[in-house]
């Protein structure tokens, strides 16, 4: 009887050996539970940087349009009406990329590289001249309509205007291209 | 003694069935998975080598378990690494498992073959796929290219200026087995 139950014993274990080996699973490669349990709060907030970053690049796009109108439509002496459109209508819609880009969540395990480490980097130098240009611009259109000649600092109006178009420029272009 | 006979006979031929002449038991010592993605003025690569992977033969089939987290994919950009996970929703699932099944006497004449890959809650056939063998002492490396489809996996695809990228994301795969 005894030598029954040992030769079933023996043939339960050799079918059920052979039986458990062939469903592999993640544990069986070595992956943690860490690594392979689903984190709905990650999927949130990955949909919910997407949203914000996407946001981002659209103003930022119109601002681009709009800094290139301010731009092109800019001299010297009387200015077209367009021009002030096209500077305040820059400096909104870059204010929004800059709140949807501030409002997008940070990953716990982000890291910045490639093309979207220097489009951030180049954020200290159009950031100031989206402040300063329209500030510049004002006192020169101020001393212009007194009919006074510019020899403050608003006489670099145009050149940080142009600094800064280049760099929203070169900004925009380091996520469509690789370099 | 005559059941001392059958076990000796149970035995001997479960261990025969387990190793007749060839490997039961693969581990994946080292692998590298590329993907490559063509957005309308670039193309992107993203690599991860912290694939792993294991497989098993019995008598007539061997099966091959091999999985990678989506985190460890990197393309250069953590940008955009970010919003393959997005899209590929790592956040609910978190890796890509690839099932391969064959015959056992294939394992050794290369071949191409079937596998299931689940990625993004999603789960897809490719069948026929080109493999070739390099042995070097006791490892063997697999090298292949999977065809992945984006829309197989209802991967919504990423767009750049509005312009979505190539349906179409083939993965590089070389494998290293113990």
């Amino acid at each position: 009887m005894l030598a029954r139950i040992g030769l079933c014993a023996i043939l339960i274990f050799s079918f059920t050996a052979q039986a458990a080996e062939k469903e592999l699973n993640l544990t069986d490669l070595g992956f943690n539970s860490a690594e392979t349990t689903p984190t709905p709060e990650l999927q949130k907030t990955l949909v919910d940087r997407r949203y914000y970053l996407r946001q981002h690049q659209v103003w930022g796009l119109v601002a681009l349009a709009a800094m290139a109108g301010a731009v092109l439509t800019g001299g010297e002496g009387d200015l077209p009406p367009e021009h002030p459109f096209f500077a305040g209508l820059a400096v909104a819609s870059y204010g929004m990329a800059g709140y949807m880009a501030a409002m997008a969540p940070d990953l716990p395990h982000g890291k910045e590289s490639g093309g979207s480490k220097w489009h951030r980097r180049l954020v200290w130098i159009h950031l100031p001249g989206m402040i300063l240009t329209p500030i510049l611009g004002y006192m020169a259109a101020k001393k212009e309509d007194r009919g006074e000649k510019l020899t403050g600092p608003e006489k670099y109006h145009k050149d940080v205007a142009m600094i800064t178009a280049a760099t929203l420029g070169v900004a925009a272009l380091t996520v469509s291209f690789d370099f | 003694m005559k059941l001392f006979i059958i076990s000796i006979f149970v035995v001997s031929s479960t261990a025969w069935a387990q190793s007749p002449g060839l490997k039961t038991e693969w581990v994946l010592a080292q692998g590298k998975l590329t993907y490559h993605v063509h957005y309308p003025l670039k193309n992107v690569e993203g690599v991860s080598t912290g694939v792993k992977g294991k497989g098993l033969c019995d008598k007539s089939r061997c099966e091959f378990l091999i999985a990678v987290p989506l985190k460890s994919f990197e393309s250069g950009d953590g940008n955009r690494d970010n919003h393959m996970l997005e899209v590929t929703k790592a956040g609910l699932h978190p890796m890509i498992t690839v099932k391969v099944s064959f015959p056992s006497g294939e394992i050794e004449s290369g071949g191409s073959v079937t596998a299931l890959i689940s990625m993004a809650g999603e789960s897809h056939t490719y069948n026929g796929i080109p493999l070739s063998k390099s042995k070097n002492g006791d490892s063997t490396t697999v090298r292949g290219q999977i065809p992945l489809v984006l829309s197989d996996f209802k991967v919504e695809r990423p767009a750049l200026l509005t312009v979505k990228v190539d349906d179409r994301a083939p993965v590089d795969f070389e494998l290293t087995w113990k």
